[in-house]
């Protein structure tokens, strides 16, 4: 009977175990800290001097040096809710409100808990226990001076700021740039996307004049028109929404939360249903346009970009900016997914080969076809031959009826036509508009030329030839035409007589007759008359003509200053051989060192002479160019995370945190620092600045000799191989620590781009614990850590 | 009214009343439509692409298959084929579910993963590079917003659009996994049925409230929900859910020949059950009125027939056929009256309406086929070794409620010898983890000689693999905790004998994670590095599928792989190698097992026209094995010297495997005296493959010739 009882006993004990891991611990407070801790007190007091600054911390972030501090770390928030700013500034913002006490206020800046971690649970145990009796230190870590590292290391950002006094300049926050645009029914209204001013902006076609700027959400991208004009609708980037506004005042009408990072949107022919891509999370949103929700979600492409309906109006296609996950080092492989209208589900998924960075798209009345841009990448090689146009080509992709696919490009031999952003067709089909973002170009297409190319010529040459031919473009390209800073979208009026044209670092908007395809007029948005430092260097970020060839600008390869997610083999060094993960550039002022091996300290030398050997292959950058294109890069933004929530982590991502954060393994035995996560990826940045080995060089990341073919676990460890790396020649090489701030959004991982997943650095690719102790990790502990990198 | 016409009347009403009588009673005995409908077996020749039917799904008037080797859909008579030219992995499907707002596909596979078809496009979520729990996925449903996976290594929850992977019934688990085989959505949340954990309900899909529900049933073949309540299919009864989670069974009438293997209840309450040799029909749980199918078989010649048993009463339902010839039913699908069962020969369909013949369409929906899949290896020679249920397990100290209670250890006893083990230990090189012996809840295992006895322990409820050899001691060479994956014996510390360094591995996992066993593996056979051939031990309930991961791992290292399929009943012996034969193929057959079941399983080999040679051990053949046999069994070879002759008229049948109620000392006895004599065999049999290398004739031609076994043959009821 005993034993039962101490087994039921037993059993119990375990279950109070596992239900007290339910229950996770909060901030309570330096007040309530010094309650106890106080100087000649009873209890232990801090060690460190009592710092005054830490106390002031999160008072700094209202004075005005820190809105341009927060500018150069790709911060959309206000210093006093960015979670990056506050991550430094004051305790608890990497949890969160939800794990605040009533007792505990961020506005008190650095504080106890701040270092020793939440202390709810030494607070209970304490007013719980016998008056004097010293409490078990429940959850409360032992302060270390490294912690102090975290944030008090050299910032850039802080810097530029503080020491050099650096500003953001007043125009620089009052520019529109025109993005996308719409014509009403009618023709007599122009509605103009204004990303930067977060607005739409009203014009009256005939006089060019602003007749209403509406504010909308955070980086607006796109708009769309219901089929009688009535409703408009605006796609928020940052703000994850679709606006809605009334078409005849000009009202808004509500706000509708969609997936992350929206982009394309269209209305359906009946107006019923507004479908919105949602490029963050590779799905398309349906909205419900009389109700105003969303009805449903479909997977579609990645990072898919914008949408055109069929000329049946049967059914709609989206374009994908980034290929499909495939196995590394093949080529790419981009999806067109098309929705079929009614049943609001996928319906086909054309594949397109050896594209990617597919954006605008449009029908071709009359003939059910669709056109799209696309670029074509020749990642796989390295990037020898510029001159021969051999890096990166650009293009129109035609999609037919029957869901065949074909591509042409629109380069000439030695000039290419960099970053095709928008296509748009005239009413009578005749002719195609491309707009390249990085030539300040416009391309004038003969459809029908273009079909007849394609329909005259064998299966053999549509699939082989034409994709990669620089010669045919005369053929169907009728003339060039010359723009303003950077052209966007394309949008024709209803008569097909004029093209307006978004110039968006113009900071207007182009009007073109047609067909005489010639530059007539341009619309003032309002926005200022200067070109700042900032927006030189954006122009410079886009423009491709200081490539020989004009053959790649930086956003050819970062578009939105992020990724195109492809892994490129860069250095001739053997083919095949080392090559490198694209890297996002939002937020990364103050992450140095630079390139993946760690060597370049600063942006100028990242961008600077080295750039134009292995990139451009002209003469590099002046230094008051370079000075400006680094500003720019420096304050490319980061959207807001989707998977954090407003108040902070959820328990699974707060579970993850403590896996993240460990510091003991399962059984209980003390991890080596080298095996920590918080080594490497601690502070608000979650890098360390070090360039550091963690085991995941790869056999075909530096040439070698192999001795014996015959090993055994080549093949056992995924398809890298890296097992026979680090068995036959030890090799180790050293790489910079990524940043993980928006590490979800940057898939593939590691120098390498080899890994598809974050589960997968720890389950394919982490063989001998080089990077973090994570074997006995369980199957929750894992997913629960990646739930929290997501967060970051 | 007069007299006469107030009889006539009287008389009338009396026939009326017998009539109504009569209709009720006709009615009573006229079967449902369920049963009456007409019967129908597709095969290739109907359009199925591969008979080895593995999973149904309804969905909006198409019916959707799972294979073996593919997916099918069976729309409007026209079929439509996803294979691994495809994308698909060569892996065969478990499940199928249909979201209803996309119209995505879902598929969960046999050590494949968790896969998506979206207009054509198949994506992948494993448990390498997603949260997925296990890559053996039972059941797949998609319930709201969340696509749910019942899988080896647990219940998780997939949010795919915010890509978010929820773990369910891990904290509960006794061990890091659970495995969970089935999961069906309720209206207050989602109830999932585990193998050994019984029946659990998810009462908040959102936040995870899990709730065990006390179910008597230890391994249920699976589970509905239908009309309100939660059904569950036992081995031989069907449960019904009833108020404050209390059950109702109704036991299968009669004896069910062949194991339980699939179970529904349609929308309007059919229950059907099927085993792997007939079908059971429970119209009403109420009126506990069954119905009977049974197969009819071409060896045999035995005509298909349907019973009703109804109040213990078992008639024959004349005029009425039953299945037709098929394979073992694996899968059911049922929608009101219509039933779909998918068996190992085909697919069986019983419906009031008659469908057109099926057909196959002349294009399939498919995109381009994906990349071409890496080229594999050849083949290792492997071989299927069939076993007795061995189970073993201990019972704590005084407690009267051990589910066995064969065996009784002393756990401190036990403990003892692991501290005198780490006592003896040297100091070099990485320090063994003492593990405290406790024995918690059920069924770890013992195996070896009393003296140098290894019992998996739970540690914080972690268990441990172990690499051991099989002659001549049953010494443990090798012991990794399953979590830490640390030494806990210390191989530095265990140098084979040079008797033992042609004796195979035996690897023991209890873990049924993939991932983890391939790691554990490896790292057992690093720290012995040696190479030697493999014989992987390991049980129910899904046999096929460990031989599939392990020929996986075979292949990579060049390695024989002996696979052995411990079978909880000797039935399941004709099942497991009809598998083999047809997805995997092997060359010789081990007899572990009794000399009843080695006799079946002979015979039943030769009733298929497989010749694969049969190497027995000496305790099976016998008159037992003779009789069961019946007639001439092939080829049977028996290392010397054979004492078949000693037995023949005794039998040995039982030898090692009654356990002598007197203590452990003599049960263990008799049974390593049975295991050496099998061991014995393996070590001739593994030596001939070492030899041999992949080549197959080669092997057959090697044992054949070996001095120290003998070929046996029967001939004229004698054994020569």
């Amino acid at each position: 009977m005993r034993n039962v009882l101490a087994l039921l006993a037993s059993c119990f004990l375990v279950a109070a175990g596992r239900a007290q891991d339910e229950v996770l611990t909060s901030l309570c407070g330096s007040r309530v800290c010094l309650e106890c801790h106080v100087a000649k007190g009873r209890a232990q007091a801090c060690t460190l001097e009592p710092i005054p600054e830490h106390a002031a911390s999160w008072r700094a972030l209202r004075k005005e040096p820190a809105a341009h501090i927060a500018a150069l770390t790709g911060t959309t928030e206000p210093p006093t809710e960015s979670s990056l700013c506050l991550g430094c500034h004051t305790s608890g913002a990497d949890l969160g409100s939800r794990w605040w006490q009533t007792s505990f206020d961020n506005r008190e800046g650095v504080q106890c808990e701040g270092c020793h971690g939440p202390g709810s649970d030494h607070v209970r145990a304490r007013r719980a226990g016998t008056p004097g009796e010293v409490p078990p230190p429940l959850g409360i870590r032992k302060g270390e001076r490294s912690f102090c590292d975290d944030c008090h290391r050299p910032r850039p950002s802080h810097d530029l700021v503080l020491a050099k006094s650096w500003r953001l300049a007043p125009e620089d926050r009052e520019y529109k740039t025109p993005v996308n645009l719409a014509v009403a029914p009618d023709g007599r209204r122009l509605f103009v996307v204004g990303e930067h001013s977060n607005s739409l902006l009203v014009l009256d076609v005939a006089s060019g004049a602003l007749v209403r700027e509406i504010p909308v959400g955070q980086r607006p991208h796109d708009v769309a028109l219901s089929p009688d004009g009535s409703r408009v609708y605006v796609s928020n980037r940052f703000s994850h929404s679709v606006t809605v506004i009334d078409g005849a005042s000009f009202e808004r009408v509500g706000e509708v939360p969609v997936g992350d990072d929206p982009h394309g949107l269209v209305v359906s022919p009946s107006g019923a249903d507004v479908f919105v891509v949602d490029t963050g999370e590779d799905a398309i949103s349906v909205v419900d346009a009389r109700s105003l929700t969303e009805s449903r979600r479909l997977v579609a492409g990645r990072a898919p970009w914008s949408l055109a309906l069929r000329a049946d109006g049967r059914s709609l296609v989206a374009t994908s900016l980034r290929p499909l996950s495939a196995p590394f080092r093949t080529e790419p492989r981009s999806e067109l997914t098309e929705i079929a209208l009614g049943a609001n589900v996928a319906r086909a998924r054309p594949a397109v080969e050896g594209a990617t960075m597919m954006m605008g798209i449009a029908a071709v009345p009359g003939r059910d076809v669709l056109l799209f841009t696309l670029t074509r990448p020749k990642n796989l090689v390295p990037i020898t031959r510029l001159a021969q146009g051999w890096v990166e080509t650009f293009g129109l992709g035609v999609l037919w009826p029957d869901g065949r696919v074909d591509q042409l490009l629109l380069d000439e031999p030695g000039r290419a036509f960099p970053d095709p952003e928008d296509v748009a067709v005239s009413p009578d089909g005749r002719f195609a508009v491309v707009s390249s973002g990085g030539a300040d170009e416009l391309a004038l297409v003969d459809v029908e030329r273009l079909l007849h190319t394609l329909e005259s010529s064998s299966d053999e040459q549509r699939a082989r030839v034409l994709p990669n031919h620089l010669g045919r473009s005369a053929e169907f390209v009728l003339r060039r035409l010359h723009v303003g800073a950077n052209p966007r979208g394309l949008v024709f009026a209803p008569n097909g007589r004029e093209l307006y044209v978004a110039e968006a670092l113009e900071d207007a908007v182009a009007v073109v007759s047609m067909p005489e395809f010639t530059l007539t007029r341009r619309l003032d948005l309002g926005g200022p008359r200067v070109t700042t430092e900032l927006r030189e260097g954006e122009r410079l970020f886009h423009d491709a003509t200081v490539t020989q060839g004009r053959q790649l600008s930086c956003r050819t390869c970062h578009p939105d200053g992020h990724i195109d997610g492809l892994a490129f083999d860069i250095e001739a060094d053997g083919l095949g051989l080392h090559p490198v993960d694209n890297r996002s550039l939002r937020g990364i002022f103050d992450t140095p060192p630079f390139k993946w091996e760690g060597t370049n300290p600063s942006l100028e030398r990242q961008c600077g002479p080295r750039f134009a050997v292995f990139f451009t292959r002209l003469d590099p950058f002046t230094p008051d160019e370079l000075a400006a294109l680094v500003r720019y890069l420096s304050t490319i933004e980061r959207p807001p995370n989707p998977h954090r929530a407003a108040d902070g982590l959820t328990p699974r991502q707060r579970r993850g945190k403590a896996v993240f954060e460990r510091a003991r393994a399962n059984d209980g035995d003390e991890l080596p620092l080298e095996k920590r996560c918080t080594t490497c990826h601690g502070s608000a940045y979650h890098e360390s600045g070090a360039v550091q080995d963690v085991g995941t060089t790869m056999w075909f990341d530096a040439a070698m000799e192999v001795e014996d073919p015959d090993l055994e676990d080549e093949s056992d460890f995924g398809p890298m191989g890296i097992a026979l790396y680090q068995d036959v020649l030890d090799l180790a090489r050293r790489f910079d620590t990524p940043m993980l701030r928006n590490v979800y959004a940057s898939p593939p991982y590691l120098h390498n781009g080899a890994v598809r997943t974050l589960e997968e650095i720890w389950t394919r690719f982490n063989l001998y614990q080089g990077h973090g102790m994570t074997h006995d990790l369980t199957r929750g502990q894992l997913n629960d850590l990646v739930a929290y990198l997501k967060a970051l | 009214m007069n007299a006469a016409f107030r009889s006539a009347l009287g008389l009338t009403l009396i026939m009326a009343g017998s009539a109504r009588a009569s209709s009720a009673q006709a009615d009573a005995d006229t079967p449902p439509s369920c049963v009456t409908s007409a019967w129908h077996v597709l095969t290739r020749a109907d359009g199925l692409p591969d008979q080895d039917v593995t999973a149904l799904r309804f969905f909006d008037g198409s019916l959707w298959v799972g294979t073996r080797s593919c997916l099918a859909r069976l729309e409007q008579g026209c079929w439509t084929r996803w294979g691994a030219e495809s994308g698909l992995p060569d892996s065969a499907i478990l499940s199928i579910d249909v979201d209803p707002a996309t119209r995505d596909v879902w598929l969960g596979t046999l050590g494949g993963g968790l896969w998506r078809m979206s207009a054509g496009r198949l994506d992948r979520f494993d448990q390498f590079q997603s949260g997925l729990a296990g890559d053996v996925v039972f059941t797949v449903r998609v319930i709201g917003p969340r696509v749910w996976a019942a899988t080896n290594g647990g219940l998780c929850a997939f949010d795919w659009v915010h890509g978010t992977w929820d773990l369910h019934l891990e904290r509960r688990a006794h061990s890091p996994e659970t495995v969970v085989r089935a999961i069906e959505p309720a209206p207050d949340g989602v109830f999932a049925v585990g193998w050994e954990e019984g029946l659990w309900r998810i009462e908040d899909r959102d936040h995870g409230g899990e709730r065990l529900v006390p179910l008597p049933e230890l391994e249920p073949v699976g589970l509905s929900f239908a009309l309100g309540r939660a059904w569950v299919g036992g081995a031989a009864r069907a449960w019904r859910s009833e108020a404050k989670e209390a059950w109702r069974a109704r036991d299968v009438p009669a004896p069910l020949p062949g194991a339980a293997a699939c179970f529904t209840v349609s929308d309007t309450g059919r229950i059907w059950f099927g085993s792997s040799r007939s079908l059971w029909l429970l119209t009403d749980f109420e009126s506990g009125e069954w119905y009977r199918f049974d197969f009819g078989t071409q060896e045999s010649g035995e005509a298909s027939a349907v019973h009703r048993v109804r109040e213990g009463a078992d008639a024959l339902v004349p005029g009425l056929p039953g299945l037709p010839s098929a394979g073992e039913l694996r899968c059911l699908a049922a929608v009101g009256d219509e039933l779909w069962a998918g068996t190992s020969r085909g697919l069986l369909h019983a419906s009031s309406a008659v469908r057109g013949a099926a057909h196959a369409c002349s294009a399939p929906v498919s995109p381009a086929p994906m990349a071409k899949p890496t080229e594999t290896l050849p083949s290792p020679t492997y071989v299927a070794v069939l076993g007795p249920f061995l189970r073993r397990t201990v019972a704590l100290p005084g407690d009267a409620g051990g589910v066995n209670r064969h065996m009784r250890v002393d756990p401190s006893a036990a403990d003892a010898a692991f501290r005198a083990h780490a006592a003896s230990r040297s100091s070099g090189g990485r320090p063994p983890v003492v593990v405290q012996s406790e024995f918690l809840g059920l069924s770890p295992y013992a195996w070896g000689t009393p003296e140098d006895e290894v019992i998996t322990q739970r540690r914080k409820h972690e268990p441990v693999a172990w690499i051991g050899t099989i002659e001549p001691g049953d010494r443990v060479a090798c012991a990794l905790s399953l979590l830490e994956e640390r030494p806990w014996i210390d191989p530095a510390l265990t140098e084979p004998a040079p008797e033992e360094l042609a004796s195979p591995w035996i690897f023991r996992c209890p873990s049924q994670d993939p991932l983890r066993q391939r790691r554990l593996l490896e790292r057992c056979f690093a720290e012995l590095a040696c190479k030697r051939p493999l014989l992987l031990r390991d049980g129910d309930p899904y046999d096929d599928l460990h031989v599939e991961w392990w020929k996986s791992a075979a292949e990579q290292r060049g390695t024989p792989v002996v696979a052995e399929l411990q079978l909880s009943e000797v039935l399941k012996v004709p099942g497991a190698l009809e598998s083999l034969s047809q997805a995997h193929g092997f060359d010789v057959v081990l007899c572990w097992t009794d000399a009843t079941a080695s006799g079946e399983l002979v015979r039943y080999m030769r009733a298929r026209g497989l010749e694969q040679p049969v190497l027995a051990s000496d305790a099976v053949v016998s008159s037992v094995f003779l009789e069961r046999a019946g007639g001439a069994p092939g080829r049977v070879l028996a290392p010397r010297p054979c004492p078949h002759r000693e037995h023949e008229n005794g039998g040995a049948s039982a030898a090692g495997h009654r356990y002598a109620a007197d203590g452990m000392q003599t049960a263990m006895a008799q049974a390593s005296t049975t295991y050496r004599a099998v061991y014995a065999a393996t070590g001739h049999l593994l030596d001939a493959l070492n030899r041999s290398g992949p080549n197959r004739m080669e092997l057959r031609r090697n044992l054949e010739e070996r001095r120290e076994l003998e070929l046996v043959r029967l001939e004229g009821g004698r054994w020569r």
